[in-house]
């Protein structure tokens, strides 16, 4: 197992080197550079052609793209992240504030979506051609049709407007003290995010469920007397879960990425904001310790799947 | 399966309660009173010192029961006072100037802001400006009129320096030998206890106006900043200003808190500002936050906005006129391949303005929110009567086009470069208006270099040929002052791309230039906007108001409403909160 997880890790290093070298080379092909971001077109029009390669020098634009790449690769293998070219704030600054943030709310979405779409859609299986099951069905469908900005600005104005339970937005206030007013705040976009995901979520683990429950060792355990409910939990549904763990373990670092229609909704402040600003004014640092973040999280849950997945299925074993 | 479902309920009750005990710590929060929001939000800070970047933690004494909430707070760091001076609410309220500007923001004579009294000389070349008496830093450290000549010195190095700041300190005497590097100081600033006297080499016109906005900050904690970087320093992590309110705790992207400045000659708030974070006049939260009572002032140009928070309660929408003008810029240079330009006829930009329906589209696609425009000027008392509106006429448009020998296979470039669904619309309104009359034009978004792809002028700006591709670009100007809106046309101007030299227009903008007295100003504007009517050199479409949001809790002190980008005199320490 061990050798098997070192392994895995070490074939992660050529693979993290070529992803961020696309990224890099792609930010590079984006119209304008970060100078065009940072002023607006008149006031950088009015600038003498001096001035202007001073301010390149400055925030280090000047030389080819494959040379800033390795100076950029250098200096994060010695711990250097650099600064945002907008804020000059190091990197590693922003990170530590936002990125806790995302975490936070995308975990919070992971189990609500585990919990509920794996139970929901056991369930469903279980009940294959009933009510609950169609009732089940439908809500899937809506759930993944749905757009996540939408069914947060509904949640709002139900909750938040209206009803006044929650607030509007935000991770906290001055006002906040405790652990419980500070929940108050993740209520809302977890949920939101959650419910989006837990019909992806019920609809493969119900599919899941009923492929295994077709299974011969299924009705092996039947035929050998086992009650139904040890049937569908022990044999059927830990089986069924394997697909559904892969597609869990894939959504956390999409999740990371791809939270900014959220944050932006609910306020939170989070990282998906920055980076998607960062991309936008091609504030290459920032852009790129992020992509690293996103690329290492993807692959780390490819190798923690694979390590679940031998876990919880029998069938499966790790191979030196 | 009956311990399955037994089970099932579990997990089911255990994220319910989860839920409602959230739900519930919700009315707690709302039963307290204000006075102990400020208590639960002191002995917050005094918790979270340690991780946040809390600057001080001393907020308790003066603290307010009352909290204002505003937007416009910072994301990623404070942006400079020095680009867009009054644009977000911490500009308005950490930093002072020297002198006030009214709601019309006109400079105010007599007593100043942080001047007590200022005096400029009859022929406009000399301002001396005399401090008032124990003015501070949000530090305690004294402003002295040294440290403001050395911020003029020290934003003349920078490249984000507002426009009107830039031309008025560039006509001070020995500022283009010290830009150049041949000198150590600007010889015309002078700093003699607490006067501060400039000398100005040519008239600045907009000298006493951009002291209205410019504002000073503390040499200490940037006189080893490159200019270059001023934005990117740790300082604008957390500003330090000498306004009526103080940076207290920051939380970027998240929220922000300034606390009265206690020190603030001109009265102490008794209450605190929360800004919510957003970028400018773009806050995609506006109306939820107005609506949840999460929003006491703030101002957008969008009428979505405005529409989706009437009948609110508690909450009043004003509109402001403000100097922002949308138009089309019409390239009149010869194209690089030298065939003259499709617009060097005067004819054929009178034919453009008199095919567009520009009362329907204010009227329809903006809802009623924009005003057909005539002039670069908007409508009011800088404007001369009687200029000719060029009412919706195809027929004479086809008149005119005929006259000019229009060739009806000739392709117009229109460049944009606004994202937003609405500039789609106008555009394909536009290019239908002018379909009609025979005029082809091909809108297309254009993103990257802007200030290459539009503002790059000639190398010979009397014969061009052109150095951009346009045709016609749609734009917006916001001027601080109305120079911002023609000096622009003047030949060899920095970025005129578009304008030819014209040696009556040039006369004209020099004669707006040539006295900082306002009623002679005012004449010479009313000359060029009859020569600007008259020839469209620029096709002026329509004039944008500001909506300001404020809520009733706002309950003295904003009786008159200015422009709410920049800054005028609103006392905001005085204002009456309930």
């Amino acid at each position: 197992m061990l050798k098997y997880t070192i392994k895995k890790i070490l074939s992660m290093i050529p693979m993290i080197l070529i992803i961020t070298f696309i990224i890099y080379g792609l930010l590079e092909l984006t119209p304008g550079d970060p100078i065009s971001y940072l002023m607006d077109p008149e006031s950088l029009a009015r600038l003498s052609d001096a001035q202007i390669e001073e301010m390149r020098e400055a925030y280090g634009l000047n030389g080819p793209f494959v040379v800033r790449y390795f100076n950029w690769l250098f200096r994060l293998l010695q711990g250097d992240f650099g600064y945002s070219i907008s804020s000059g704030v190091p990197v590693i600054d922003i990170i530590k504030t936002g990125l806790p943030a995302t975490l936070e709310l995308a975990v919070a979405s992971l189990i609500i979506s585990t919990i509920l779409g794996s139970i929901l859609g056991v369930v469903s299986a279980i009940y294959k051609g009933t009510i609950g099951d169609n009732v089940l069905t439908v809500f899937g469908m809506i759930g993944v049709s749905i757009p996540q900005f939408f069914f947060g600005i509904v949640a709002i104005l139900v909750f938040a407007l209206n009803l006044e339970w929650l607030p509007v937005g935000g991770r906290t206030d001055p006002s906040v003290t405790g652990f419980f007013d500070r929940l108050e705040y993740i209520v809302l976009p977890s949920l939101v995010m959650g419910l989006s995901m837990t019909a992806g979520v019920m609809r493969y683990a119900r599919s899941s469920m009923l492929d295994t429950m077709n299974k011969e060792y299924i009705k092996t355990a039947r035929s050998k007397g086992l009650a139904e409910w040890r049937v569908n939990l022990l044999h059927g549904f830990r089986v069924s879960l394997t697909p559904v763990v892969v597609l869990i373990g894939f959504r956390l670092p999409t999740l990371v990425a791809g939270s900014v229609v959220i944050e932006t909704v609910f306020q939170w402040p989070g990282i998906g904001n920055a980076f998607s600003t960062a991309v936008r004014a091609q504030n290459y640092n920032l852009v790129m310790m992020l992509a690293l973040i996103f690329v290492v999280m993807t692959l780390f849950a490819s190798t923690l799947v694979d390590i679940v997945t031998a876990a919880i299925d029998p069938r499966v074993k790790l191979e030196n | 399966m009956k311990k399955l479902r037994k089970g099932l309920l579990l997990v089911l009750a255990l994220v319910l309660a989860i839920g409602l005990v959230a739900c519930g710590s919700k009315d707690k929060d709302g039963d307290k009173t204000p006075a102990d929001a400020t208590t639960k939000g002191a002995e917050s800070q005094d918790s979270s010192k340690d991780e946040t970047k809390d600057t001080d933690t001393t907020s308790d004494e003066g603290a307010s029961d009352n909290v204002l909430y505003a937007n416009g707070g910072p994301e990623e760091f404070f942006e400079t006072p020095w680009l867009n001076p009054g644009s977000y609410m911490y500009n308005k309220v950490l930093y002072s100037r020297l002198i006030w500007a009214d709601e019309n923001l006109s400079p105010i004579s007599g007593e100043g802001d942080l001047a007590k009294s200022y005096e400029m000389s009859d022929d406009g070349k000399t301002l001396t400006f005399t401090l008032r008496d124990n003015i501070k830093w949000h530090d305690g450290e004294p402003i002295t009129a040294e440290e403001i000549g050395w911020n003029i010195e020290y934003a003349l190095q920078t490249t984000i320096l507002n426009s009107v700041f830039n031309e008025t300190f560039k006509a001070i005497e020995g500022a283009q030998v010290f830009i150049d590097g041949d000198a150590d100081s600007i010889s015309g600033i002078v700093a003699e206890g607490n006067t501060l006297t400039i000398t100005f080499e040519k008239v600045a016109p907009d000298a006493l106006l951009t002291f209205t906005q410019f504002a000073p900050l503390p040499k200490k904690y940037l006189e080893n900043t490159d200019p270059v970087k001023l934005q990117q320093s740790e300082f604008f992590q957390s500003p330090i200003g000498s306004g009526p309110f103080m940076v207290d705790e920051v939380k970027m992207n998240n929220y922000t808190t300034l606390k009265p400045f206690e020190d603030y000659y001109g009265g102490v708030a008794d209450f605190t500002i929360h800004l919510n974070p957003s970028a400018g006049d773009s806050d995609p939260n506006l109306v939820t936050n107005a609506k949840a009572g999460k929003l006491d002032y703030a101002y957008t140009k969008s009428i979505a906005d405005v529409k989706a928070l009437e009948g609110s309660d508690g909450i009043s929408v004003e509109k402001v006129d403000v100097r922002y003008t949308r138009l089309f810029y019409m390239n009149k240079f010869d194209k690089a391949d030298g065939t003259p330009s499709p617009l060097a006829d005067q004819r054929v930009r009178q034919a453009i303005a008199y095919a567009i329906n520009v009362d329907a589209i204010c009227s329809g696609l903006f809802q009623g929110a924009a005003t057909p425009a005539n002039s670069l000027t908007p409508d009011g008392p800088d404007k001369v009567d009687g200029l000719n509106d060029y009412e919706f006429n195809p027929e004479k448009a086809k008149e005119l086009l005929k006259e000019a020998n229009w060739d009806e296979n000739t392709e117009i470039k229109v460049f944009y470069y606004y994202t937003d669904q609405q500039t789609q619309d106008l555009m394909a309104v536009v290019q239908q208006y002018l379909a009609d009359v025979g005029i082809k034009i091909v809108p297309q978004l254009v993103e990257g270099d802007l200030a290459t792809i539009l503002w790059a002028a000639p190398e010979d700006p009397v014969n061009g040929p052109s150095a951009v591709e346009w045709d016609m670009c749609y734009a917006a100007n916001a001027a601080l002052s109305l120079h911002e809106y023609y000096d622009r046309y003047q030949t060899g101007y920095a970025i005129n791309s578009h304008t030819p030299s014209d040696s009556k227009l040039d006369e004209l903008i020099a004669a707006t230039n040539a006295s900082v007295d306002a009623q002679v100003q005012k004449e010479a504007f009313f000359e060029l906007q009859k020569y600007e009517n008259e020839t469209l050199f620029t096709l002026p479409l329509y004039y944008q108001p500001i909506f300001v949001v404020k809520s009733d809790k706002i309950a003295k002190g904003l009786e008159t409403l200015g422009n709410p980008q920049f800054n005028y005199k609103w006392d905001i320490q005085n204002w009456g909160l309930k």
